[in-house]
């Protein structure tokens, strides 16, 4: 009798089965996917989804007082647009303070040494401070009101 | 203030960590949601605060008037309300056309607290409605994160969530819209979906689905739910995951949630018809063949039934393939929709729909937005991320998920960073309890144990378990470092709760309906100039005049002016609206065609050149262009807009189509303020290139104090000077006329006004 | 084909052998709703599906019931105790009931 009701459902979603068989296909490891997931998460911080569609300019550039034309890096008071280059640069920093608090996280390890332990803090550190720091600088020079007021 | 409560709260979760006795924590717990719930409600409040208690922008105006007739007539009559005040001469079947839960639910507060005898008006409900449920959201977060991880990094989130700019950006009070309440809705949906998957319970699954009936009555992001779930348990599938927990919380979710999306007039059908839907049905056929499968080879398990199984896979296969054939074929299920289509094909939007692609908010994010409306947790939310594929179970696979697909969202549209905030705060609320836990947890020696016992109770990893026998003294670190590390995490939570603060106050707690500006001596100027306007329309035009505005401002005329609009936010139907920027962006004599077959009477621009102010008409004018281009390629070039360059301006460079274009026209019209020279147009920085020029079929009826709103009216075809024509050949031109009118459109000849085609036809000829 | 037919009297035997009674009442009730459900089925493929919400909520409440049916089996199945822990027979029979109560009251107000 089981049989009997269990047949329909066989045979209406089958070839989903089929894609449940390939189990020879490994699946990734953690660190994999992670570094995966990492490497497209920089781009879509970058905003590289913008890039794409508006199409800016990799370096804008203004033209000063005396008519020569000057590069600059950022799209000024302007939140909702950017060059390329300024977009990379601070997912790169955004990605450098990920992994600077993810190598944090490894100073735990037990069977490191000490002197590698601090080390690893220090370079930890470094890489949260700086990421964090210039990411502020870039506000500010985004926004040149950013945080005053 | 907030900037106080914050730092507060971001002691406290530590000390919870330490406290062993479960009262206690409680204690500690219901404490800090509290204080995240009173810091997030007084963070919203900057716009109150500045301005009044008011409602904001565009959008809000329109619930607000539909959840003042709802509270006005009823439930059953809103359901049925056929407005029409907009969209003239269609009008609007708001009931089948809305997701109600936001009306409803302020609705429901304002009958209790009514009955409970506090008089209080609908207004005040729907302004204070989102900062109130910040809180709600606050506490969903926290059950979120708890069920994932621990109690500790659920407060962590908590507060993150109560206070980060991405979500206040949409909940500051006045901004009475759907996001406000429909975040706390997905946040409970998920809570409650991952706490019946962990159960198995059927309870819980059909709490999920009443969570995601209130979703679905609230916004249309709930299709982000109902494509999640399912591709959660696609991915515990291929993983190998399945159970019969899984089983049967998905199945009994899928299936009463389907029916009860049903229920809401907008949802209508669309989830057994549209693609968007089909994921879920997929997966639950999928899940429902696996568990009878499943139920085989349980009773006999030495196979045998592998026969069985072929047999039925060609038997399949074949009865899918002509089903999904004949399905196309016939058009039962439709293709995605355009809004939806975008999100995967990014350009798409660019290139056929102008009107989303219009709207600021649709456009792709950059890395200023990311940073401005997540600050610090950007960086955090990878290694929570990390974490959770690092000591991966089958709730942390659904918070990756969600994670890495509200990325992607985030990516292309600046709007759907609020789905990625949610999730950002869960997973940076993880981190930050566990970078504080290592530096901490070492640092009283007697604690551990028992400390350990306390958050495994909540916590099934076990990695932080390991941790703990560990010998402290040899190998812990020195007290210089772990103080060290913690007041650098103090001080980079005070800089986000310094920036949250910052952001809320500055970026977002404006109502745009009342500008402020700011002298060089620091007062305050107020510019109420579009309430001044609205308020001159409803109280100097005839009941039912009809006001002609691009779309931006058709709630606002709506709700504010109380007069009929052509056209507003909701933007359902693209020829309409397309006809309005043909109008716009036409000559005076042809946009006086399209005025009178649309009866329009007065017409409303914005124009900021006076103070400076940037979202104005002309700026808009390119997308009104390109929108009419698209419904009327012949009559509208987008490239006779531009000056020969490519350039897009309005001084005596511009192009002679731009100048004489209704929209220009109406905005420079006697215009004579500005500063120096007197008609210099502060937004564009360019004396505008026509000026001094005298208008033929519409006359100024009102323009604001700055200059902000002008109003004009459309004078009826005899007021204006036509040429003369012979009697005779004018009555022929009648009746030729009239009978291709009346053929062609029954609902412009509604009013009857063959006079005026008459009149504007002849002079036309002329 | 021959290895066909020896396949399904072996499982018929293993089911008739192995299961429980009071699952064997639940199956009853399974093979009652279902075969509902093809009889919806049916007659809307002959008929037609005017009042589609009415056909709808007709249809999905046999679904549904089905799939609540099967979910009560799972939990009630004594072979399935490891899988859902801390909940009885009678929990999940409650349970049941509780959906039962949802899933009507909205079929009711959907079949119009």
């Amino acid at each position: 009798m089981e049989a009997l009701y269990a047949i329909p459902f066989s045979v209406l979603e089958i070839p989903n089965i089929k894609i449940k068989k390939p189990s020879w296909l490994q699946a990734p490891s953690a660190m994999t996917t992670f570094s995966l997931v990492l490497v497209s998460y920089f781009l879509v911080t970058g905003g590289i989804i913008y890039d794409v569609i508006v199409e800016p300019p990799s370096v804008g550039s203004t033209t000063d007082e005396h008519g020569h034309s000057r590069p600059v890096a950022f799209m000024p008071n302007r939140v909702n647009g950017q060059y390329i280059m300024e977009g990379l640069a601070s997912s790169f920093l955004f990605s450098l303070g990920g992994l600077g608090f993810i190598i944090l996280d490894r100073t735990h390890n037990p069977s490191t040494p000490k002197l590698n332990r601090i080390l690893l803090i220090s370079v930890a550190f470094l890489c949260i401070l700086v990421s964090f720091f210039t990411t502020w600088i870039f506000m500010r020079m985004k926004l040149p009101g950013y945080l005053q007021n | 203030m907030p900037a106080a409560a914050t730092e507060n709260k971001a002691n406290v979760p530590k000390k919870g960590i330490f406290n062993n006795t479960t009262g206690f924590s409680t204690l500690i717990t219901v404490t800090v949601l509290s204080l995240a719930w009173l810091a997030g409600f007084a963070s919203r409040l900057f716009a109150v605060i500045r301005f009044e208690s008011i409602i904001h922008e565009f959008d809000p105006w329109f619930n607000y008037r539909s959840t003042a007739y709802m509270v006005q007539h009823g439930f059953y009559n809103f359901l049925n309300w056929f407005d029409e005040r907009a969209w003239y001469p269609l009008g609007r079947i708001v009931g089948g056309t809305v997701y109600p839960g936001l009306m409803i639910t302020s609705g429901t507060i304002h009958w209790i607290l009514h009955t409970l005898n506090i008089p209080i008006h609908i207004r005040d409900i729907c302004v204070f409605l989102a900062p109130v449920f910040s809180g709600l959201t606050a506490i969903a977060t926290y059950l979120l994160t708890s069920e994932l991880w621990s109690r500790g990094a659920g407060l962590f989130a908590a507060c993150f969530i109560a206070i980060i700019p991405g979500y206040s950006s949409r909940s500051v009070a006045g901004s009475y819209d759907n996001e406000g309440i429909a975040i706390f809705a997905l946040q409970f949906t998920y809570y409650l979906w991952l706490k019946s998957i962990k159960s198995g319970s059927i309870f819980w699954s059909i709490c999920t689905a009443l969570s995601y009936f209130y979703m679905v009555s609230a916004w249309g992001g709930y299709v982000f739910i109902i494509n999640l779930i399912p591709l959660h348990v696609f991915v515990l599938l291929i993983m190998g995951r399945f159970s019969q927990r899984l089983f049967v919380s998905y199945s009994v979710f899928y299936i009463v949630g389907l029916l009860l999306s049903m229920q809401i007039p907008f949802v209508g059908f669309q989830p057994i018809r549209t693609s968007e839907h089909m994921a879920a049905s997929g997966v639950f056929a999928l899940l429902m063949a696996i568990g009878a499968l499943k139920y085989l080879h349980s009773l006999n398990p030495k196979g045998q039934w592998k026969q069985l199984l072929i047999l039925g896979g060609l038997i399949a296969a074949v009865t899918v393939f002509l089903a999904v054939v004949l399905l196309t074929y016939m058009g039962i299920i439709a293709p995605w929709s355009g809004r939806f289509y975008s999100l995967w094909d990014t350009g798409y939007a660019k290139i056929h729909i102008p009107i989303i692609a219009s709207v600021s908010e649709h456009q792709p994010t950059t890395w200023s937005s990311f940073f401005f409306d997540l600050h610090v947790l950007v960086c955090t939310f990878p290694v929570g991320l990390w974490y959770c594929i690092k000591n991966v179970n089958d709730e942390r696979v659904f918070v990756a998920l969600y994670a890495l697909s509200a990325v992607y969202f985030a990516g292309v549209m600046v709007r759907l960073m609020l789905t990625l905030t949610p999730v950002v705060c869960v997973l940076a609320g993880i981190a930050f309890s566990i970078l504080l836990d290592l530096v901490l947890r070492e640092d009283e020696t007697p604690a551990p144990a028992q400390d350990s016992d306390d958050k495994n109770l909540y916590d099934k990893a076990g990695k932080l378990k390991k941790r703990t026998p560990e010998p402290v003294a040899e190998t812990g670190l020195g007290m210089n470092v772990r103080s060290g590390t913690l007041i650098a995490f103090m001080i980079l939570l005070m800089l986000f709760s310094v920036h949250c603060t910052w952001a809320t106050s500055n970026a977002y707690s404006s109502p745009s309906i009342v500008l402020a500006s700011y002298g060089n001596d620091g007062s305050r100027k107020i510019l109420d100039d579009f309430r001044e306007a609205y308020g001159w329309l409803s109280q100097n035009t005839a009941e039912d005049a009809r006001v002609m505005s691009w779309w931006d401002y058709g709630y606002q005329i709506a709700g504010m002016g109380n007069r009929t609009t052509l056209v507003d936010n909701n933007t359902w139907n693209n020829s309409h609206i397309a006809l309005v920027g043909k109008a716009m962006a036409s000559n005076e004599t042809a946009a006086y065609d399209i005025m009178t077959m649309l009866d329009v009477d007065y017409v409303l621009v914005i124009f900021g050149g006076a103070i400076g102010y940037s979202g104005d008409d002309i700026n808009k004018f390119i997308w009104m262009v390109r929108i009419a281009e698209g419904e009327h390629p012949k009559d509208i070039h987008e490239a006779d807009y531009f000056t020969e360059r490519g350039e897009y301006r309005i001084d005596s460079e511009a192009s002679k189509t731009m100048l004489n274009s209704l929209m220009y026209k109406l905005s420079y019209y006697r215009y004579d303020s500005g500063g120096s020279p007197p008609g210099f147009d502060r937004t564009r920085g360019a004396l505008p290139g026509l000026r001094g020029f005298k208008l033929t079929y519409l006359e100024e009826a009102y323009t604001t104090e700055h200059w902000l709103v002008r109003i004009y009216r459309v004078k009826k075809p005899d007021e204006f000077n036509r040429p003369r024509l012979p009697l005779a050949k004018r009555t022929i031109q009648t009746s030729n006329v009239m009978s291709k009118k009346t053929s062609k459109r029954r609902k412009g000849a509604l009013k009857n006004k063959p006079i005026l085609v008459k009149g504007k036809k002849v002079t036309k000829l002329d | 084909m021959s290895s066909l037919t020896s396949v399904i009297p072996k499982l018929y035997q293993e089911y008739t052998t192995k299961t429980p009674k009071k699952l064997k009442i639940i199956d009853a009730y399974l093979l009652y709703v279902f075969l509902t459900a093809v009889i919806q089925f049916v007659y809307c493929c002959l008929v037609g599906t005017f009042p589609f919400n009415s056909f709808l909520s007709g249809f999905i409440s046999t679904v549904s019931c089905f799939v609540l049916g099967v979910c009560l089996r799972l939990q009630v199945n004594p072979e399935n105790k490891n899988e859902f822990q801390g909940l009885s027979a009678e929990r999940g029979f409650a349970d049941f009931i509780f959906a039962h109560l949802v899933l009507h009251i909205v079929v009711i107000n959907f079949i119009g």
